[in-house]
């Protein structure tokens, strides 16, 4: 089943001779469950491409459908709702809200829905995470991996379709790169989601189930299990 | 580059966008600071010119000295002007071609320059056979210039003088008391008439710079002089600052200190708070010159240095403001009341307001920097290279999210959680509320002051001899003319024989109409006015506490000989016709009063004019009385100056409010922006986790409103208690008024504060919104 679908998108920034192609005609297609890695150098337009996916950015042209319906012609509060009900976001500098602590930031999403968490699933998540200890500690009291396992469950607790991954091991050793890998992957197994990520750590990309690769605003798909390819 | 210091205008010329808001503090502030000590300079100047006009531009008057003395107290240095002046009353029975006058003999400087005359026509008599008159005689008795006349002395005596000059009306009260045409001459030629019966003194004026109370203690040690051969100019040595003692104008200067200080601690917070915002945006600019090597004190050296350096823009701006709005408010004082400010320069400045305002302006900002600039010095090295600087380490309690729903709890707790920011806002606002509750005591000081009571009638027709001679039907013919605002007239029957209570004692009864019994209804205890406007045989009374009396009594008067009974309608806790010693007071209805005494015609008819009234509106009603047998009463100019003395004040009182609340709504505003502004980043991290614009304005109404409550709260608090004690220092100490909750100023400001803080979130709001989600994180 395709959860997300992406036609022709561009991305233009500026104009005239400081007019820039961040994104050139990208095109391609997820199914639910698919673990995804984007990779390229910096600048490529990664991050772009997240952004307008995700509905951070409006693209200059193109369409996003995510489970069928149309992003980018829904209206900004309608667009908001949605994105919050069917996206979860993971940022390399993690994005926690400073002053809630471990707990309210995983329901963050939740209650900004005005949805009544369920305690066992915030349990359960809190407990996949190793979180359980530190539950009501703030985030200024928990190092960067924790931070980055609180990030991971605040984009789980709404069961999104899709979740958008920004380096979400950027930040990380490769200890806790690891363990982030793996939480997102079997979240990936365990609840049908999925996950398009941006790394650059190419060892990562042996994990997921497709690679895509952009350069200079141009995405190509590497298909599965690339590692071979990359090399 | 050759000192760090160096950084600072590069970096100011950098930051000037993040830094303008605390420029535009600091020229509040010294605009606010200006503008205080040049109105205050401008009314001082208008109420010593007043008391000058009032009594001359004397300090002390000496009685019963010798000459010696008097060249003592002449030769001093610190002495001005002086000089002997001599008068004798209209009651002395000197008088010219039949004409009664007053005399006031002294030297042309003491008749200049203390007791600011002047001679109209002609000069200043010069020998002992010359006088100079008031310029009235010349039309009442045909007196011309060079002519020489006859003054008649109570013994029959004659002396004969030539006038030599003639001298203007209006300015004579300061020479003799009372209003009868004067007669000026030379001290010698006063002491060539031979008066018995004369007030001689010797008046001095000292310099404006020395301490007279000093010098006066000098000349009675040195010449051995009672108290009482000194009488002192208190109100114009009070107003010049040369008496100690409360009094009013202390009073007034207490207040103006007290204010000054609120002013200056707003001013404190405001810059204050606006530098915290500032210095918190810059953290990893400070942690950057940390890890350069830069000293904690350097850093302090540094974040001092730029509120100085901001100074030298925002000063000057803020002085020129302040000169700009002391002249248009100069100018419509000048216009509205001529008679008190026609002195005040048009285009003038006030030194005094430029030099306090840059000192305090210097002092505030310097007091302002020290808690962001020990806030800079705080930041650590590792700050610079840690992204996120300052944003995880500073909460300790997270957000209340079951009580509230998810934006608001975070918009509360946002306003809550850092406790210095959250005192310096709500401080900076309760000290707006405070200061606009302060400031607004001067309308109640205003009214009292300057207003005169509803009923005060502009001119007065008093039957001559006191009973119901005026035929009512002038009453009419006076309502008839188009200039006259109100006319009502009273019957007054005086002593009248009365009992109740098995008690006897007199009474006055007088009638009201319509628009007395209205002004009377303030002071109605108990029962109803209606009662006795629309029944007979009702009365009020006013309550002395010497008879006891309650609504539904019956009290009996005896008039021409017939024993009538009325009954008490209503109780009135005063009038001000209830004046009489041992005499009660009854009011009652025109009706009532002619159904008592048979009488029909009033004992006084006031008069109100309309606002353009001019004294030939009065010569037209004076007209209407061809035959006399009343006595005209002409308060006209008097309320109309009073009168133009209120708006004046009002200008300046309802000025200073207004510039009170557009601090507050621009300090509202201000604090409101920057706290966005600081948490830009946070706000883009909850947009995109899935936060809609509509609880993001919602958070930050909550983060306001937390504010604005908070500081409303505090503003009660303490604005109440300040309210009071400048409310008891300047109006129940010379009034007597009591003091009680300012509601309506209070019921204002809170709706004030509450209503900017509303809209002070919809352009910070509207700013987040025309930002995309990936510019709002990535914001700086």
């Amino acid at each position: 089943m395709e959860i997300l679908r992406v036609e022709n998108l561009c991305k233009t920034y500026g104009k005239g001779e400081a007019e820039v192609n961040a994104l050139k005609n990208v095109s391609f297609s997820l199914e639910k469950g698919e673990f995804a890695a984007v990779v390229g150098e910096s600048g490529s337009g990664k991050s772009t491409l997240l952004n307008c996916i995700g509905a951070l950015d409006m693209p200059t042209s193109g369409s996003i459908f995510i489970d069928r319906q149309n992003l980018l012609s829904m209206k900004e509060e309608k667009r908001t709702i949605f994105r919050r009900r069917n996206i979860g976001f993971i940022f390399q500098s993690f994005q926690l809200v400073a002053e809630l602590d471990v707990e309210q930031n995983i329901m963050f999403p939740l209650l900004l829905d005005y949805r009544k968490p369920e305690p066992d699933r915030v349990d359960e998540i809190l407990s996949l995470l190793g979180l359980t200890e530190r539950r009501h500690h703030l985030p200024s009291q928990l190092s960067g991996g924790q931070q980055q396992r609180v990030a991971i469950g605040r984009a789980l607790i709404t069961q999104p379709k899709l979740i958008l991954a920004d380096e979400p091991t950027g930040n990380l050793d490769s200890k806790n790169s690891h363990d982030v890998i793996d939480m997102l992957t079997s979240a990936s197994k365990r609840f049908q989601q999925t996950i398009l990520m941006i790394t650059h750590n190419n060892n990562l990309t042996a994990l997921v189930d497709r690679v895509f690769h952009v350069s200079d605003g141009v995405l190509t798909d590497l298909g599965g299990r690339a590692n071979e390819t990359l090399s | 580059m050759k000192h760090y210091l160096k950084l600072v205008p590069i970096s100011a010329k950098i930051h000037r966008k993040q830094s303008k808001m605390t420029r535009i503090c600091i020229t509040l502030a010294v605009l606010l600071v200006a503008v205080m000590f040049g109105l205050a300079d401008m009314y001082l100047q208008g109420v010593t010119r007043h008391q000058m006009e009032e009594s001359g531009n004397w300090h002390y008057e000496f009685h019963s000295i010798d000459t010696q003395t008097a060249s003592f107290i002449s030769a001093r240095p610190e002495t001005e002007v002086s000089g002997w002046h001599n008068t004798v009353s209209s009651e002395a029975g000197y008088s010219i071609k039949g004409q009664t006058i007053s005399i006031s003999a002294q030297e042309r400087k003491v008749f200049e320059n203390i007791f600011l005359n002047e001679i109209i026509e002609g000069e200043y008599p010069n020998a002992s056979g010359e006088i100079a008159v008031s310029s009235s005689l010349k039309d009442t008795v045909s007196i011309s210039l060079n002519e020489t006349v006859e003054l008649y002395k109570s013994d029959g005596s004659v002396t004969a003088y030539s006038v030599v000059g003639f001298l203007d009306d209006t300015e004579t009260s300061r020479l003799v008391e009372g209003d009868t045409p004067i007669a000026v001459m030379t001290p010698t030629g006063f002491g060539a008439l031979v008066v018995a019966d004369a007030d001689t003194s010797y008046v001095v004026q000292f310099s404006r710079i020395c301490n007279i109370p000093d010098i006066i203690k000098g000349i009675k040690e040195s010449n051995h002089l009672s108290e009482e051969q000194m009488t002192g100019n208190i109100p114009l040595l009070s107003i010049q600052g040369q008496i100690a003692g409360k009094t009013g104008v202390d009073q007034i200067y207490q207040v103006a200190f007290i204010l000054s200080v609120i002013v200056m601690v707003t001013c404190i917070l405001m810059i204050s708070s606006s530098l915290n915002s500032n210095v918190a945006e810059r953290t990893e600019f400070f942690g950057m010159l940390r890890c350069l090597g830069a000293t904690k004190r350097q850093i302090m050296r540094f974040v001092r240095l730029e509120g100085i350096y901001w100074c030298r823009t925002a000063i000057p701006i803020g002085i020129i403001l302040s000169i700009l709005i002391v002249w248009i408010l100069s100018a419509a004082m000048r216009v509205i009341n001529p008679l008190w400010f026609s002195a005040m320069p048009v285009f003038g400045i006030s030194w005094i307001s430029i030099i306090a305002s840059i000192l305090l302006g210097l002092l505030t900002v310097l007091l302002a920097v020290r808690s962001p600039a020990k806030r800079a010095a705080k930041v650590s090295p590792l700050m610079a290279i840690s992204g996120n600087a300052g944003q995880m380490a500073s909460f300790r309690k997270s957000a209340n999210t079951k009580a509230f729903k998810i934006e608001i709890a975070m918009g509360i707790h946002h306003a809550k959680s850092k406790k210095r920011n959250f005192v310096l806002m709500t401080g900076a606002f309760a000290v707006c509320i405070t200061l606009f509750l302060t400031f607004s005591t001067l309308i109640d000081f205003m009214k009292n002051a300057f207003v005169p009571p509803e009923y005060t009638p502009e001119l007065s027709i008093a039957s001559e001899t006191n009973t119901c001679s005026i035929d009512n039907k002038l009453l009419e013919q006076i309502k008839q003319n188009n200039f006259v605002k109100r006319a009502y007239g009273r019957m007054f029957a005086y002593n009248v024989p009365t009992e109740s209570s098995g008690k006897s004692y007199n009474a006055n009864l007088i009638s009201y109409e319509e628009n007395q019994f209205g002004w009377a209804a303030d002071s109605l205890v108990s029962g109803s006015i209606d009662t006795v406007m629309q029944q007979e045989n009702q009365i009020l009374f006013v309550q002395t506490g010497n008879i006891d009396v309650n609504v539904g009594d019956n009290i009996t008067l005896s008039i021409n000989d017939r024993t009538q009974t009325v009954t008490v309608a209503g109780i009135l806790s005063d009038s001000p016709l209830a004046r009489v010693e041992g005499t009660e007071t009854f009011f009652c209805s025109e009706k009532t009063f002619t159904a008592l005494t048979g009488e029909t015609g009033y004992t006084i008819i006031d008069i109100q004019f309309e606002n353009n009234a001019s004294s030939g509106n009065v010569e037209t009603i004076v007209n209407l009385f061809p035959n006399g047998g009343v006595i005209f009463s002409d308060s006209l100019s008097k309320v109309q100056q009073q009168r133009n003395l209120y708006h004046t004040f009002a200008i300046l009182v309802y000025g200073f409010l207004s510039i009170i609340v557009a601090i507050t709504v621009f300090h509202i505003m201000n604090t409101i922006n920057m706290g966005v502004a600081a948490k830009m980043k946070e706000y883009g991290g909850m947009r995109a986790i899935g936060m809609s614009d509509r609880q993001l304005v919602k958070m930050i109404i909550a983060e306001a409103g937390t504010y604005a409550v908070n500081g409303a709260i505090w503003g009660c608090i303490i604005g109440l208690p300040m309210h009071w004690v400048i409310f008891v220092s300047l109006i129940t100490n010379i009034w007597g008024t009591a003091w009680s909750v300012p509601f309506i100023p209070l019921i204002l400001i809170i709706a004030i504060v509450l209503f900017t803080s509303l809209l002070a979130v919809r352009e910070p709001a509207k700013r987040l919104q025309r930002m995309s989600i990936v510019e709002n994180i990535s914001a700086q």
